[in-house]
């Protein structure tokens, strides 16, 4: 008992404890008067309050019923043996997949030459290789757009000539226009997009044109002809024209091959 | 021969074994029904919330945690929600008033003046917060010291004294004890 207890406090408490001392069920000191010693007792010497031993007995055996249906083994059978190992699987090309996620997201604006470069090619050739057909032109144009972006920053942020990006455009471009002519993707929506990246490629040439050693202008210079090629292309539906320069240009019909297949 | 502990018999119970969930229950069923019968006066309803408290034991076991707090602290809060339920419930049904003395069947043994100083406590008692009924109940019905009681409660010693002194006044005065005599506050008296 605290002894901070005011001295009224505890002379009560110890009168009551007197009264009804606790784990005891011995008579009780009847020499108090005071009311709450009074109550106290009447609370102690208060009739027993008990269920009736059926009920005692029904109560108990429910708990025992509840507790073996709680902690019964489930009724479903085992696993079977290989669930581990597939789950592991499943696990492992999660977690596969986050990283290339993460990889992929990292890599999204590194240039040709840096160590994520080939994490990005890699991530567009799975793209392309799940693509369905009809989607596949439309990520050739998107990828070729990249190519352009490429060579303009690897040019004018590093100053360094990389042409085989612009090749690449090309040809990207190239499949995009076989893939349209074979009746695969929305022309309406994919040949203006083709028709501005062409004109961007032009551009770059120009740009770079002044900038490259004579010996690299004869590169510009078969870029700058393929691209004529593809705004040709344009102009007569998919068609590839035998000859560009000049003006008799005798358009010939591809059979579309699938990129797929090569 | 002494008993099993109750760290023991809660490990046990844990583990699926009906016995020691048995045990348990049967160690702690006659201070629960004594707990619930002088808080509800319906017979089948103190055997209802009874059985209620202990069936939620059993579903609770596995989360149950020992942290050196008495377990019964733990069945006594179960009680004292199960009861808070059922006066909710009744309040709601506005039955339980009426029906307050009339169904109550209590053990078969104890005579009418019992009964009439059961129904008088009763009464009174639930005049006061859940709180002071639980303390007055722990102290002089489960005889329980003020330690015990402020454990079950988790309250520190002082406030338990303080708080028994305020409940055993204001029952004093509901049940107007005193050198003259008493009378109930339900109009019986002995």
């Amino acid at each position: 008992m605290s002894r901070d207890f005011p001295n009224d406090m505890r002379d009560f408490i110890e009168r009551l404890d007197r009264a009804v001392p606790p784990h005891t069920k011995t008579v009780l000191d009847d020499g108090e008067a005071d009311p709450l010693v009074d109550v106290a007792r009447r609370l102690a010497q208060g009739p027993d309050v008990q269920l009736s031993a059926a009920a005692a007995s029904r109560i108990e055996a429910r708990l025992r019923q509840q507790t073996a249906a709680l902690y019964r083994p489930a009724r479903f059978p085992p696993r079977l043996s290989w669930s581990q190992p597939l789950r592991f699987v499943a696990a492992a090309l999660v977690i596969i997949l986050l990283a290339g996620v993460v990889l992929t997201s990292a890599s999204a604006n590194s240039l040709p030459g840096d160590r994520l470069y080939p994490a990005k090619r890699a991530a567009e050739d799975v793209r392309l290789a799940l693509a369905p057909d009809a989607s596949e032109a439309n990520l050739l144009v998107d990828f070729a757009g990249r190519r352009i972006d490429e060579f303009l920053r690897l040019m004018l942020e590093r100053g360094e000539f990389y042409p085989q990006a612009l090749e690449e455009a090309s040809d990207e471009l190239n499949q995009a226009l076989d893939l349209l002519a074979g009746g695969h993707g929305d022309r309406v929506t994919l040949e203006p997009r083709i028709n501005t990246l062409t004109q961007r490629q032009a551009q770059s040439v120009e740009l770079a044109a002044p900038l490259v050693a004579a010996q690299k202008q004869q590169e510009l210079q078969e870029i700058a002809d393929e691209n004529k090629v593809i705004q040709r292309r344009l102009t007569i539906g998919g068609w590839v024209p035998l000859f560009v320069a000049d003006a008799a240009v005798i358009p010939i019909r591809v059979s579309a091959p699938n990129p797929r297949e090569k | 021969m002494s008993e099993t502990p109750d760290d023991i018999l809660i490990q046990r119970a844990q583990q699926g074994d009906e016995d020691a969930v048995a045990s348990l229950y049967r160690r702690y069923v006659p201070a629960i029904t004594r707990y619930i019968g002088y808080r509800i006066s319906d017979g089948s309803a103190v055997e209802d919330l009874t059985a209620e408290v202990f069936f939620q034991m059993v579903k609770g076991l596995p989360r149950f945690r020992v942290t050196g707090a008495p377990f019964e602290a733990w069945l006594y809060r179960i009680a004292g929600a199960r009861v808070a339920d059922y006066y909710r419930r009744a309040a709601r049904e506005q039955s339980v008033e009426n029906t307050l003395d009339e169904t109550f069947q209590p053990s078969p043994e104890l005579s009418v003046q019992q009964r009439e100083e059961l129904d008088a406590l009763r009464a009174a008692l639930s005049q006061l917060s859940d709180e002071h009924q639980t303390i007055l109940i722990l102290r002089f019905v489960e005889r329980k010291s003020h330690d015990e009681v402020a454990q079950i409660l988790n309250k520190n010693t002082r406030a338990v004294a303080t708080a028994q002194h305020r409940a055993l006044k204001k029952l004093a005065e509901l049940l107007g004890t005193s050198k003259k005599g008493r009378h109930y506050i339900r109009g019986k008296s002995s």
